[in-house]
């Protein structure tokens, strides 16, 4: 077997959202991964068969960090690896990867002097993203086909199909940008709504000890009986315990979070809630059978570290009050109108990789969305060119998104 | 002065004779342990000439070349973003526009323009001149109050000089000698007043080496090659095979042969270094620079025939010369004096930028990874008290795969720009 490294130097969820790369890469070769060293352990625990290597991507360097850099990157360097898979646009994990011949790296390779080149898809992947809009790709298949000598998984076979095994309802508090998250008191409502649907026994809290006061508010704002319930482990969880403490929920609720990924890697339902920056159709959560309530307001996505120039025009479209009857009318699959720019959708696959289709409400750029994942596919699966329902100009205008002036006017390189 | 090596970007001009001064400013500044990048502008100018071959309207050249000015400026602008020079040395010339200036300008970075040129013969300067930080020249009054009353009071007086490593006697093959080799040389382009000083001489052993001599009957003899471009390694052949050079700076007036005007061209210092023995006529500024026991003068032209057949018949005389000019050379005018000046200059008249990469990381190493380091210093031709940032630069130039140590040294500078300056 062939020897793989792959270098994910970004965050929890990131991490998690490498599986089917690795899965993939599985099947002809043996897999070593670099991580930040904080996720090692639970690497170790998502990817059992695989060589974790902890790095110091992120944090604070020690001076004996120096040596073990030095150590680690040439114990890397001892190892005959046939292709390096460099997730990130970063320069550190560039940096890294001068270690090996450049040639031999594929996603992210570095360039000399210095820079990064990316992979055709990832070029292709660049240009479609500057209008997130119309997002149509999830990360999670963007890294999966890096590896362009083999196809990936398939990808209904990632992730266990979600089943709870009654362990009651998961809520995670936060994600890193409080924008993104639902504030406490609207989100003890949408719990008291799942808690009775679900019949929940428990009710667990997660999240980290920055979470602690909004937990503390959650669980002020629920009715007494359902706080009887709670078991607050905000702040409390190593990797193991937190794998533990999802394993077997009947439903997590949580915005876009590395929990979240977690919880469809170990076959949780997810019910999560996408606002502000966050898209589902770029890190919605992986597999078959998801719930995704998304807003999407005319400024969706933003970037949530600018100023809201809307006044949170996304978190009030959950703040109304006829949401709530809207989450059980979603539950029983009752027909219901949603306020526009709300729309619930439900995770499936299909060749490229995950996707989701709206089953309340309507997404606003499905056209265009839909014509410009046809356009990925047909590049990088050679799928039939789609007919598209486009109008000749809008199809114009996407053909050059996709393949800009300078790729055929000049002789440019696969890797730019 | 910094704590750290100064990095200079030296931004070369497309041609001209400013063009080897720059290359020389270069390994001047490099030798004084300085962390120089070198913007190669010369590499564009082939194209830059061919626009002028489509065949289109004045009007549409002029717009094409602005616009591939745009290109070249901008991409010295992102060699500026990536270097973070603390100084940008424009030769002459140099293609650096108004807006890149201002902008380099906002940054903090020192600007300074070595204006190799006449100011009465070049006139950008006046316009040029005030966008940088200072302006440095070869010539002294009425310049400098020019500048002054143009809104650039910081003016260096920089003369020219020699790079002794490269200006040196190269030994000659006795077929090189005769090729080379004559009584009297002269090496420059054909300008007015050199047509009629030399014509003179035409009867006698005498070769012309250099770029516009054509239409010239009267010397068709005397110029070699057919007046084709000589580089500066050839340059060094003649000067040491040519038993008297002559050195007569150039004019475009017929009437006046010796004009006595006041800056020393190059090829003096040149000469000098070399130890070849030369006839220069008189400049203002020349008897501050050599004294008339370095090297012999002429104030005219017939005064220059004479000294020719003397000199010819004085060897002695001429090896004197010789030897004083190259000592003074070699105390005095050499580029990496030139460039200490102009360091030291602005250092005590403008002070530096400080960025936030010059703070090296003062790290303990054990004693393996140290002589690995030291092993690493020597392999990529850096001295032992090199700096972070100029090991890293000379590392990434490196292709193919770089050893443990050497990737590991690249993440170290990432994270330092990365995180260090938040810690």
């Amino acid at each position: 077997m062939e020897h793989a490294l792959v270098i994910q130097a970004a965050r929890f969820g990131d991490l998690v959202e490498t599986k089917r790369l690795i899965l993939s890469l599985k099947a002809h070769s043996t897999v070593s991964l670099v991580v930040d060293r904080t996720l090692a352990d639970l690497a170790h625990i998502l990817y059992p068969d695989t060589t974790i290597y902890g790095f110091p991507f992120h944090g604070k360097l020690e001076a004996n960090d120096i040596g073990a850099i030095h150590e680690t990157i040439a114990s890397l360097a001892n190892i005959p690896f046939a292709r390096i898979y460099n997730c990130n646009f970063s320069p550190l994990t560039e940096a890294f990867c001068r270690a090996f011949d450049p040639k031999t790296v594929y996603g992210y390779r570095p360039a000399i002097p210095k820079g990064l080149l990316r992979s055709p898809l990832l070029t292709m992947v660049s240009r479609i993203t500057r209008c997130r809009t119309s997002a149509c790709i999830n990360i999670e298949d963007v890294w999966a086909h890096a590896d362009t000598e083999h196809p990936p998984l398939d990808p209904s076979l990632v992730n266990p199909r979600p089943k709870g095994d009654g362990k009651g309802i998961g809520v995670v508090i936060a994600g890193r940008e409080s924008r993104r998250s639902l504030p406490p008191t609207l989100l003890a409502d949408i719990v008291r709504v799942y808690a009775n649907l679900y019949g929940a026994k428990h009710i667990v809290l997660l999240g980290t000890a920055f979470d602690k006061q909004r937990s503390h508010e959650l669980r002020r704002a629920l009715p007494s009986a359902l706080q009887a319930l709670v078991l607050d482990l905000c702040g409390k969880t190593t990797w193991p315990d937190l794998v533990e403490a999802l394993t077997g929920l009947d439903l997590l609720i949580t915005p876009d979070t590395g929990t979240m990924h977690l919880a469809a890697h170990l076959g949780v339902p997810v019910c999560a809630f996408f606002l502000s920056s966050a898209s589902v159709f770029e890190t919605g959560p992986y597999g078959i059978g998801h719930t995704i309530w998304q807003a999407m307001p005319s400024c969706h996505p933003c970037l949530e570290k600018s100023p809201c120039p809307a006044k949170t025009a996304c978190l009030s479209l959950f703040a109304q009050p006829t949401f709530l009857r809207t989450l059980v009318a979603q539950h029983t699959a009752k027909a219901v109108a949603l306020p526009e720019g709300l729309v619930c959708l439900t995770s499936t696959t299909d060749a490229l990789g995950v996707t989701y289709r709206p089953v309340l409400g309507s997404d606003p750029q499905k056209i265009l969305r839909q014509a410009e994942r046809d356009f990925v596919s047909h590049t990088l699966l050679g799928t039939p060119f789609p007919a598209s329902h486009l109008s000749p100009s809008t199809q114009a205008e996407l053909a050059l998104l996709f393949s800009p002036d300078q790729d055929w006017m000049l002789d440019n390189p696969q890797y730019q | 002065m910094l704590d750290t090596p100064l990095r200079v970007l030296l931004v070369l001009p497309m041609y001209g004779g400013s063009l080897p001064i720059g290359r020389y400013c270069a390994t001047a500044l490099e030798s004084l342990g300085m962390q120089v990048r070198v913007f190669e502008a010369p590499i564009f100018h082939s194209t830059f000439t061919q626009l002028r071959t489509l065949d289109l309207a004045p009007e549409h050249i002029t717009s094409l070349e602005h616009s591939f000015l745009n290109v070249v400026s901008q991409a010295i602008f992102n060699h500026v973003q990536d270097f973070e020079p603390h100084l940008v040395l424009a030769m002459a010339q140099a293609p650096l526009p108004k807006n890149i200036l201002s902008r380099l300008k906002r940054l903090g970075i020192r600007t300074v323009m070595w204006f190799v040129e006449d100011y009465t013969v070049f006139s950008y300067w006046r316009s040029y001149a005030p966008l940088y930080d200072a302006f440095a020249i070869i010539q002294k009054e009425p310049f400098i109050e020019e500048l002054k009353s143009i809104n650039q009071p910081n003016v260096l007086y920089l003369p020219l000089a020699a790079l002794p490593s490269f200006h040196k006697r190269v030994p000659l093959t006795p077929k090189e000698q005769r090729y080379y080799g004559a009584s009297i040389g002269f090496l420059g382009a054909g300008y007015p007043n050199r047509r009629l000083a030399f014509r003179p001489l035409a009867g006698k052993d005498f070769k012309i080496w250099g770029t516009e001599w054509e239409e010239e009957p009267l010397l068709a003899n005397n110029i070699q090659e057919g007046g084709k471009r000589i580089n500066s390694e050839e340059s060094l052949k003649i000067y040491s095979a040519t038993t008297i050079n002559l050195n007569l700076h150039s004019s475009l007036r017929r009437d006046t042969l010796v004009s006595h005007g006041d800056f020393v061209n190059p090829r003096t210092f040149e000469l000098a270094s070399i130890g070849a023995f030369q006839l220069v006529d008189k400049r203002t500024l020349l008897p501050e620079l050599f004294d008339d026991q370095c090297i012999a003068t002429f104030s005219t032209m017939e005064e220059c025939y004479q000294k020719i057949d003397y000199y010819l018949h004085h060897k002695e005389e001429r090896e004197a010369f010789c030897a004083k000019a190259q000592a003074r050379v070699l105390k005095e005018h050499t580029y990496q004096k030139r460039m200490e000046t102009l360091i030291q200059w602005i250092d005590a008249h403008l002070g530096w930028p400080r960025f936030a990469n010059d703070i090296a990381p003062k790290t303990q190493l054990d004693a393996t990874l140290q002589q690995a380091l030291d092993q690493l210093l020597a392999k990529l031709g850096a001295s032992p008290n090199a700096s972070f940032s100029d090991v890293i630069g000379r590392l990434r130039k490196q292709s193919g795969a770089l050893d443990p140590l050497e990737a590991s040294l690249l993440f170290l500078d990432e994270w330092q720009k990365q995180y260090g300056t938040k810690r």
